[in-house]
């Protein structure tokens, strides 16, 4: 053991909580070091004296005071004023973005579930309509034929644009 | 409104087998949250003298220390409804007290003036109204008790409180830790470390 580990473990020497082991240790360091043990020696005796040490008392009229000072003050005891339905102003302003998110979140939520509710509803329409009315479906296959026709159409036209017109660059000519 | 006298007989009802029963802490300041007067005069009666010699051996002077537990006191009655019993009373009660009286010491390290208190007319140091000692063991353990008292001022803030908390007030550890809110262990290696530097400062004096 070290005079530092020494000087760590004096006051649960002197409280009576140092582990066994380490009390034969620091038992004898102190057998060897006579400083240590004065040093020990003289910490004990101060607490002593700390703990018997004169104790002061208030005035006599100490109590009279108090309560002269409590009346006349106008000192009211009372639950605190700055809450808001009992919660501070900190907690408060914490609760309420609270709130205000989960229902932000809510709504959000409540707008995407209504959203894939008309899909569905309009899925389920277009089948009964097909199902009721089967010429319904032949005109909405026409339909999808034509928008795909025009749709080759529009490619074509596109592709003849996109030609280079070389016409006027170079010219074979016969001699 | 609020009788001193009478506080102990409402305070100290008999139980059913015909013993006196004393209410605890934590009991006088529930039944003072609900309007109790005379509870609020218990624990100033209980709670006075004990503070004033933590305070007292922190601040050194005698009326600015009875000053600083009046406060204590006015602040217990103020904010009442702030105390839980999650904590012990006696805890919440000694952290106001340490809070007023960091507060005054830190005022009086930047003025550093003497306190007419502190001069009588003779000009010389004012003494706390005590009983006169009468054997010279009685003058020795006066003069032991100045020159610790001494000594503590001479110590670091945060070592001055755990040695009186400890020392002086008797305090567990457990209690010292939730006052000055640090961990048990950091009580323990800080009330260590004040006994040693004590040693030091008692050296000095005693020299």
């Amino acid at each position: 053991m070290n005079r530092y580990e020494f000087e760590n473990l004096i006051s649960d020497y002197l409280d009576g909580s140092i582990p066994f082991k380490k009390r034969k240790e620091f038992e004898d360091y102190m057998k060897e070091d006579k400083d240590a043990e004065a040093l020990v020696s003289n910490i004990k005796t101060t607490i002593s004296e700390m703990n018997n040490s004169q104790k002061v008392k208030v005035a006599d009229n100490f109590n009279e005071k108090l309560l002269s000072r409590v009346k006349n003050e106008g000192i009211v005891s009372g639950p605190p004023n700055n809450t808001i339905l009992g919660f501070t102003p900190f907690y408060a302003s914490i609760l309420s973005c609270l709130c205000v998110a989960f229902f932000v979140v809510a709504s959000q939520l409540i707008n995407v579930s209504q959203d894939s509710n008309s899909d569905i509803k309009t899925n389920q329409y277009t089948a009964e309509l097909e199902q009721n009315n089967p010429s319904y479906s032949k005109k909405i296959d026409l339909e999808k034929e034509l928008i795909v026709d025009s749709n080759i159409d529009s490619l074509q036209d596109k592709k003849e644009k996109e030609k280079p017109n070389n016409s006027n660059k170079i010219k074979f000519v016969n001699y | 409104m609020m009788n001193q006298t009478s506080s102990i007989s409402s305070i100290i009802p008999l139980d059913k087998a015909g013993n006196n029963y004393v209410y605890s802490d934590e009991q006088l300041m529930a039944r003072f949250q609900k309007g109790d007067e005379n509870a609020y005069i218990e624990l100033v009666n209980r709670y006075r003298d004990r503070l004033l010699n933590f305070v007292y051996n922190y601040i050194g002077d005698f009326e600015i220390s009875e000053d600083i537990v009046q406060d204590t006191m006015v602040k217990l009655y103020q904010k009442k409804h702030y105390y839980r019993e999650i904590a012990k009373f006696s805890t919440w009660l000694y952290t106001i007290a340490k809070n007023l009286a960091n507060t005054e010491f830190r005022k009086k390290k930047q003025r550093k003036i003497t306190l007419l208190s502190q001069i009588s007319r003779d000009d010389k140091p004012y003494d706390i109204p005590a009983d006169q000692p009468d054997t010279d063991q009685e003058i020795q353990s006066d003069i032991a008790n100045r020159i610790i008292r001494k000594a503590i001022d001479e110590l670091p803030e945060k070592f001055k409180t755990v040695i009186l908390l400890r020392d002086i007030q008797e305090l567990p550890y457990e209690e010292i830790s939730s006052i000055i809110e640090v961990p048990i262990g950091t009580v323990k290696s800080r009330i260590n470390r004040a006994r040693l530097k004590l040693q030091v400062e008692l050296k000095h004096l005693r020299t």
